[in-house]
């Protein structure tokens, strides 16, 4: 139950959204990830604005030999559309593995990869953390799961985002009156810096025929209505490039840039794999991932989630 | 039997209401005048409270009333909704100034709104004095830890639980092998989908209390002795019912609603949100269970020697019941065997009744077990087993009930027949986990005791009242099937009203699987006497002596003739000057509660680069006496192999040891299975006729998830080769489910 009260607003264009935020209000798209957080009172807006009425971000269209994907684009929406691209089937399968069908069918691309980093310390009620000292991202000075580190060690459970790093994404951002584009992976940097108040307005997948394969994987304790213990995507362009990106390991996902080059190279000589290859990309990942503690599951069998890595580089066809 | 009743697929009676949305819940009641209440909680393990003041909360326009720890300080009870018992320890408090776990209720309040009830929990101004927690048996057992209930026990293991059998030592001495292990269970919730809720209303001298409630006559008991009310002034009435499996056989908040209801002299309704489900209802058990295993080399397993720890929580409530229970479950004839039962107190979430009530625990070690014991000595597993068994009539070791019927054999063959036919489908190798387990039909204490009234109309249709408590199984509609079998009526021409204390006799509540054996007999004593009873009126009626009328198939015989129930009913309610009323009544006390048994097969593969653990299909089939209703047994195999996956595989309330914070409050980190999750299940009830069960029938409740979690382990540690000791096994492996089609 949300217990604060707030106004609420529905502007019509991409102006007026931008003219209304400010530090107390907030953007809310299919609100699946900020309603549950204005419940367990972790945000105390004045406003919420949605964004369901500012025209042009709902749609998925081919410009130019792009695919641009508004960011207001439902998680269903996007999962039918690239049902029928073969080449795009792994960000179809990571599409189907957000959550549920109840919440991909409310939530957004943009909400999706503009979702907070979670930890079972601070996705919880306001009264279950009076038992805590607030930490980094409560106001406090403390982290419940690495007492040693000085900020935040969440982590980011996005299934949609290695997908699209995997292959190049940029993302257009509206602010003050410019629509701008920028790496998928400048914005993951820092959202809110480099959103400044600005909307995400669409997702630019570049070059799509230039994209032979694009390979998902997910590794959840549960099938469904459950976040990532960890998840990879692994993309082949025609012109050589490979691409590896494992999430859900670290505050944000992480490229594997060894095993993607040792991947292109053998690709490139049309070789078989080489038995060898699971190694590396085994170790690059181990080596690269910050795991927290989670629920259910063990740091133990979090680290070994990280299989996902051979998985994609299996599928590779 | 009329084949269109018994043994039939009758849709639940409550089904059609329950899908279009006009069953009514808890929750859809609204008295006039009702207000809200609301439970502050510890958000410690383990505190004092120094100092409370609710001015504040008092002050908020809408706030109607709050109680505190001081108001209730003379009362202390046990919840749990057993019957009395010596072993049930009045450790309780309806409010207290020492909260012993994360969620223990310090203080409660009233409100016009839901809203103002959350806001005036943040206003109350608590000081807190935090204690050391022990949040595991270790931590409780360690010498320097001061006992959590000093004037109750000296020692957190407070009560053992003892049962014996033969001399187990000189058993283990005398065996070929002997095979040992210490395992580990988690506490898990059941997550019934319905939050816990009641609504209280105290007025003048009575309280009237619609509630979440598998056992209402124990609760009537337990608030009219803490209130010094007659049991008469204190009415229970169960709505429908989304979920029970044991967390609610025990009172839970009504005790505060009451008192909040008479502090304002309006009904209060308490609603339990899904973070207070998991941190203060009740869980199963964790346990930590020492087992060694004594076999001859032909396989005759002839000792077994357990002993169990469980984590009971911070109190009592039915902690050595659950212990009694468990030490009483074992199928295989040992010659030897000791169990011994450790209950002690923690400072995590209180433990209570949760379906299996203590069987799955060592259901899991014991057949770890004798798993190994059958690679060991290359023995098929099954035959293993087979070869142990009870046979009927041989005695329940540690116990003296009898095994009245068994069908072990046949469940046997049934699991081995659907086997074969997966293994044709699967291209990849995989491994196969058995487990098989035993429970049974009715409290093991045969505490078991249930009643029936039936009233007849005019048009020879029926109104059957019962004390029993249908919490979503079905009983209901069984129990009309069991009255229209008996009756020779059609089963339309039976209503039930049911678990209400003020118009249904006496039932001991819906716990221990026994609502279809003892309920069930109750119900046929019932039917009977009104065939009786309709008999001697229609003999009067008629004019001739009661030994002149017989009965049979619905259709009564006179010396001129035959007459239809509802003839009957007509010539008796309408016939002249020695027409009467004629009811049917039951009261049937279970003496021996028939065991029902199982055979459990879970299938496993594991992929050879990654090491990822596939569960594929599942099977069991079960000695359930004979069948009822068919779709009701078959719910309840399923629903109890999807619990039993979800307990081996991904459940665990966990806590986490620095903060002491429990981790798991909600239905997104405390992870149950989702229908993409469960595998290819496959069940079967086989014939089966117990001779003592209404109709032949036993039960089928608790049994179906007892064996699952130990198959799917055994599963695993066959496809792993890694021995296996503690579940859930996502604490240490990783699974995954047989790649299904994603639903859209
Ligand atoms: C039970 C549950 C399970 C889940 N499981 C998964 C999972 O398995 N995998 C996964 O990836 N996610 C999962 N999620 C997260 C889910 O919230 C996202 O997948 C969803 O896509 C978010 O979209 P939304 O439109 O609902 O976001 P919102 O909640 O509306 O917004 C999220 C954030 O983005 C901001 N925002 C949204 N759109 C814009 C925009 N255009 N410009 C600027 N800021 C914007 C909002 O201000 C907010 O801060 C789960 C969520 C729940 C509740
Ligand atoms: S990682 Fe540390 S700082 Fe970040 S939310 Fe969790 S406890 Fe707080």
């Amino acid at each position: 139950m949300i217990t604060h009260s707030f106004d609420y607003t529905c502007p019509s264009s991409l102006e007026q959204a931008c003219a209304l935020k400010s530090e107390d209000s907030v953007y809310i798209a299919g609100g699946t990830d900020i309603v549950p957080a204005l419940k367990y009172g972790l945000l105390f807006p004045k406003l919420v604005i949605s964004l369901q009425n500012v025209p042009g971000l709902a749609s998925i269209t081919i410009e130019g030999g792009n695919l641009v994907i508004g960011a207001m684009v439902g998680l269903e929406k996007l999962a039918r559309y690239t049902e029928h691209f073969p080449n795009l089937s792994g960000l179809n399968h990571a599409v189907r593995a957000v959550a549920s069908p109840q919440i991909r069918h409310i939530g957004t691309v943009g909400g999706n990869l503009l979702q907070e980093a979670r930890c079972i310390f601070y996705n919880q009620t306001t009264a279950w953390r009076r038992g805590i000292e607030p930490c980094h991202k409560t106001g406090g000075s403390v982290c419940h799961q690495a007492p040693a580190k000085p900020q935040c060690v969440a982590l980011y459970h996005s299934d949609l985002a290695p997908a699209f790093l995997a292959a190049d994404c940029l993302v257009q951002i509206y602010r003050d009156g410019n629509e701008q584009q920028l790496p998928l992976e400048t914005l993951l940097a820092a959202p809110s810096r480099v959103l400044g108040g600005g909307v995400l307005t669409h997702i630019v997948l570049p070059d799509v025929e230039n994209l032979r394969q694009l390979h998902f994987r997910k590794h959840a304790v549960r099938g469904a209505i459950d976040f990532p213990l960890a998840n990879a995507a692994l993309t082949v362009r025609a012109c050589g490039t490979v691409r590896l990106i494992m999430g859900a390991m670290t505050p944000k996902p992480v490229t594997l840039e060894q095993t993607q080059s040792e991947l292109a190279d053998s690709l490139k000589e049309e070789m078989p794999l080489a038995a060898q290859i699971y190694q590396t990309a085994a170790a690059e990942a181990k080596k690269k991932a910050r795991p927290i503690r989670e629920a259910t599951a063990s740091p133990a069998v979090k680290q070994q989630a990280m299989v996902v890595v051979q998985e994609v580089i299996r599928d590779l066809l | 039997m009329d084949k269109s009743i018994i043994g039939a697929n009758i849709p639940r009676l409550e089904s059609r209401e329950k899908v279009d949305g006009s069953g009514r819940y808890t929750d859809d009641f609204s008295p006039a005048g009702m207000l809200y209440g609301a439970v502050l909680r510890s958000p410690y393990p383990h505190a004092r409270v120094k100092k409370i003041d609710a001015a504040q909360v008092l002050a908020m326009p809408g706030v109607m009333a709050v109680i505190l720890p001081q108001d209730v300080a003379g009362i202390r009870y046990n919840s749990s909704g057993n019957p009395p018992s010596d072993l049930l320890v009045d450790d309780e408090h309806i409010l207290t100034d020492h909260p012993l776990y994360e969620g223990d209720a310090i203080a409660a309040v009233a409100a016009q709104t839901p809203r103002l009830c959350k806001e005036a929990l943040g206003r109350f101004a608590v000081e807190y004095e935090v204690l050391p927690a022990a949040l595991s048996v270790e931590a409780a057992l360690d010498p320097s830890t001061p006992p959590l209930h000093p004037d109750i026990a000296k020692s957190n293991d407070f009560q053992l639980l003892a049962f014996d059998q033969g001399d187990v030592e000189t058993g283990l001495a005398a065996c070929d092998i002997v095979l040992e292990g210490e395992f580990a269970t988690p506490a898990v919730h059941p997550l019934p989908m319905e939050p816990t809720s009641c609504i209280c209303e105290w007025r003048g001298n009575t309280i009237n209390i619609y509630a979440t409630s598998q056992t209402p006559f124990q609760e009537r008991r337990i608030l009219a002795g803490m209130f010094g009310l007659p049991e008469s002034a204190v009415r229970i009435v169960k709505p429908l019912m989304g979920g029970g499996f044991g967390a609610r056989q025990q009172l839970h908040y009504q005790p505060q609603g009451c008192l909040l209801s008479k502090k304002t002299g309006r009904p209060v309704k308490m609603l339990l949100t899904r973070e207070e489900e998991m941190m203060a209802t009740t869980t199963r058990h964790a346990a930590k269970m020492r087992v060694k295993l004594g076999a001859m080399l032909d396989g005759k397993i002839s000792a077994m020697d357990i002993e169990v720890w469980h984590d009971t929580g911070a109190y009592c409530t039915h902690g050595p019941i659950v212990l009694s229970a468990q030490g009483k479950k074992v199928q295989y004839g040992v010659d030897h065997y000791r169990y011994r039962g450790h209950c002690v107190y923690t400072n995590n979430v209180t433990a209570g009744a949760m379906r299996g009530y203590g069987n799955p625990q060592v259901t899991f070690a014991r057949e770890m077990l004798i798993d190994r014991l059958a690679r060991k000595l290359g023995r098929d597993p099954l035959e293993l087993r087979l070869q142990n068994h009870l046979a009927r009539g041989d005695t329940i070791p540690g116990t003296q009930t009898l095994v009245s019927s068994v069908a072990i054999q046949t469940c046997v063959d049934e699991a081995e027949r659907i086997r074969k036919e997966v293994d044709a489908k699967r291209a990849q190798p995989g491994e196969w986990g058995v487990a098989f387990c035993m429970h049974t039909s009715g409290p093991s204490n045969k505490s078991g005791m249930s009643s029936a009234s039936i009233y007849l109309n005019r048009d020879g249709s029926v109104q059957l009242n019962l004390g029993t408590a249908d919490i979503g199984q079905g009983s209901e509609t069984a129990m009309a099937q069991v009255a229209a079998e008996v009756l020779g009526i059609k089963l339309e021409c039976v209503n039930v009203h049911a678990a209400d204390t003020a118009s249904t006799p006496y039932d001991t509540g819906t716990f221990a699987s026994s609502q279809m054996f003892v309920g069930g007999n109750a119900v046929v004593l019932a039917a009977k006497s009104m065939i009786k009873n309709l008999a001697t009126a229609l003999a009067d009626v008629r004019g001739v002596s009661a030994a002149q009328v017989g009965f049979a198939g619905g259709v009564f015989s006179l010396p001129d003739g035959q007459c239809s129930f509802a003839d009957a009913a007509e010539q008796v309610l309408y016939g002249g000057d020695n027409s009467r009323v004629v009811f049917g009544e039951g009261s049937y006390k279970a003496v021996e509660a028939p065991p029902v048994f199982a055979v459990c097969l879970v299938r496993t593969q594991r992929d050879m680069l990654t090491g990822v653990l596939t569960i594929t299909d599942a099977i069991q089939t079960v000695d359930a006496g004979n069948v009822i209703n068919k779709n009701i047994v078959r719910g309840q195999i399923e629903g109890g192999m999807a619990q039993g996956l979800g307990y081996g595989w991904m459940e665990q309330l966990e806590t986490d040891r620095r903060t002491g914070k429990h981790i798991t409050s909600d239905a997104l980190l405390y992870k149950i299975p989702t229908a993409q999750d469960i595998p290819s299940l496959y069940s079967a009830a086989v014939d089966s006729y117990d001779e003592f069960g209404p109709l032949g029938a036993k039960s089928i409740g608790e049994l179906t998830l007892v064996p699952v979690a130990a198959a799917l382990a055994i599963s695993a540690e066959r496809s792993c080769g890694k021995e296996i000791f503690s579940l859930p096994l996502s604490k240490g492996l990783l699974l995954t489910r047989a790649a299904k089609e994603v639903a859209q």
